[in-house]
């Protein structure tokens, strides 16, 4: 099995791969936090939708809309420039994990749910369980992004210098 | 990034292993720095640029018609007595799962193609009392969309079918009433 997760894990850290992997994920998030940003108030309306009182009660829903569409560019063009890259596939991964928690939540209570993901239209279809496949392959692509900037381990860092592993 | 002496076998020494490894302590701080610059970025664009374009907005709009907001206790007395119609604003597969009695579905996502229908059905002159859910955005869609039709009477409820059948409020399951 080893050498199964061996080519996966050099795919992972294909450079060419990566910088494709780190772009798209950047330009979906800039793409994603640009109607949030512009309009805050009409995404504070669609947090308040995921009904999570008390965890976020009515007042907090709009500094979180302000919060979230920011870090999410700011973010994500840190990824552009490739600054932090690590940090960043990981902000965002948890930012997804949340995300889909959320939507999962509200759809199992069976509320029409607009997700604001990409966005703050009214007339945008609501969510249905089967369109979390695109929440679910965007937390791939920032996970890819994460692990892709480990550093090798010893054992890997030891093989590419053929040296003997410690 | 720090090494750690580590028993090999051990799971502490894993966990610290991959803690270094991941650089999870770095990452940390930089996204603590990331947050918080975001959060400073969108306070100031939000104080200096949107809520000033908000308010210059709400001041344009006055005296055009516009959509109030109705008590779920106003509707249900208005309802009952024939003097407003309730409008679903959901999308068919959530108003035909549950809704409240005697509402018609005007869903905000399928808009243009349930319109005509219920155009013709719905004189301009009767009170429309709008909802979804709580928080949920296609009511306030459609009350725009009707008033830019011409309907005038638009009301918006903020509760949704679950705070109507919460008070005892009929609801009606599984099959459309219109």
């Amino acid at each position: 099995m080893w050498w199964l997760g061996s080519k996966i894990a050099q795919i992972i850290r294909n450079r060419e791969l990566l910088f494709v992997m780190r772009l798209v994920v950047a330009g979906v998030f800039i793409y994603a936090s640009w109607e949030k940003i512009l309009y805050p108030s009409a995404f504070a309306e669609i947090i308040k939708g995921y009904r999570l009182d008390p965890i976020i009660n009515d007042s907090m829903a709009g500094m979180i809309a302000i919060w979230l569409a920011w870090t999410e560019l700011v973010g994500a063009l840190a990824l552009l420039l490739g600054i932090w890259p690590r940090a960043m596939g990981l902000l965002f991964s948890f930012l997804m994990v949340v995300f889909i928690a959320g939507l999962a939540q509200a759809l199992g209570r069976g509320i029409d749910i607009h997700c604001g993901c990409y966005t703050v239209s009214p007339d945008a279809a609501a969510r249905t369980w089967a369109s979390l496949w695109q929440e679910g392959l965007l937390l791939l692509g920032c996970l890819w992004v994460w692990v892709g900037h480990w550093p090798p381990s010893r054992r890997q860092a030891a093989l590419a210098e053929e040296l003997p592993p410690m | 990034m720090t090494e750690h002496q580590t028993d090999p076998g051990g799971l502490r020494g894993l966990i610290l292993d991959w803690w270094d490894r991941a650089g999870l302590a770095d990452d940390l701080v930089q996204i603590v720095v990331v947050v918080v610059l975001a959060l400073g970025v969108g306070m100031a664009f939000n104080v200096f640029y949107i809520w000033p374009r908000e308010r210059a907005t709400a001041a344009t709009s006055q005296g055009q018609p516009e959509a109030t907001t109705i008590s779920m206790e106003e509707a249900y007395r208005l309802a009952r007595r024939g003097e407003a119609l309730l409008v679903d604003t959901q999308e068919p597969e959530f108003y035909r799962e549950e809704h409240i009695e005697g509402a018609v579905n005007l869903p905000g996502a399928e808009f243009e193609e349930y319109y005509p229908d219920f155009a013709k059905r719905i004189s301009e002159d009767r009170t429309l009392i709008l909802y979804c859910e709580p928080g949920c955005m296609s009511k306030e869609g459609v009350a725009q969309e009707l008033l830019d039709r011409k309907y005038q009477d638009i009301r918006i409820m903020r509760e949704g079918v679950e705070e109507w059948e919460a008070v005892g409020y009929p609801v009606v399951r599984g099959r459309p009433d219109s």
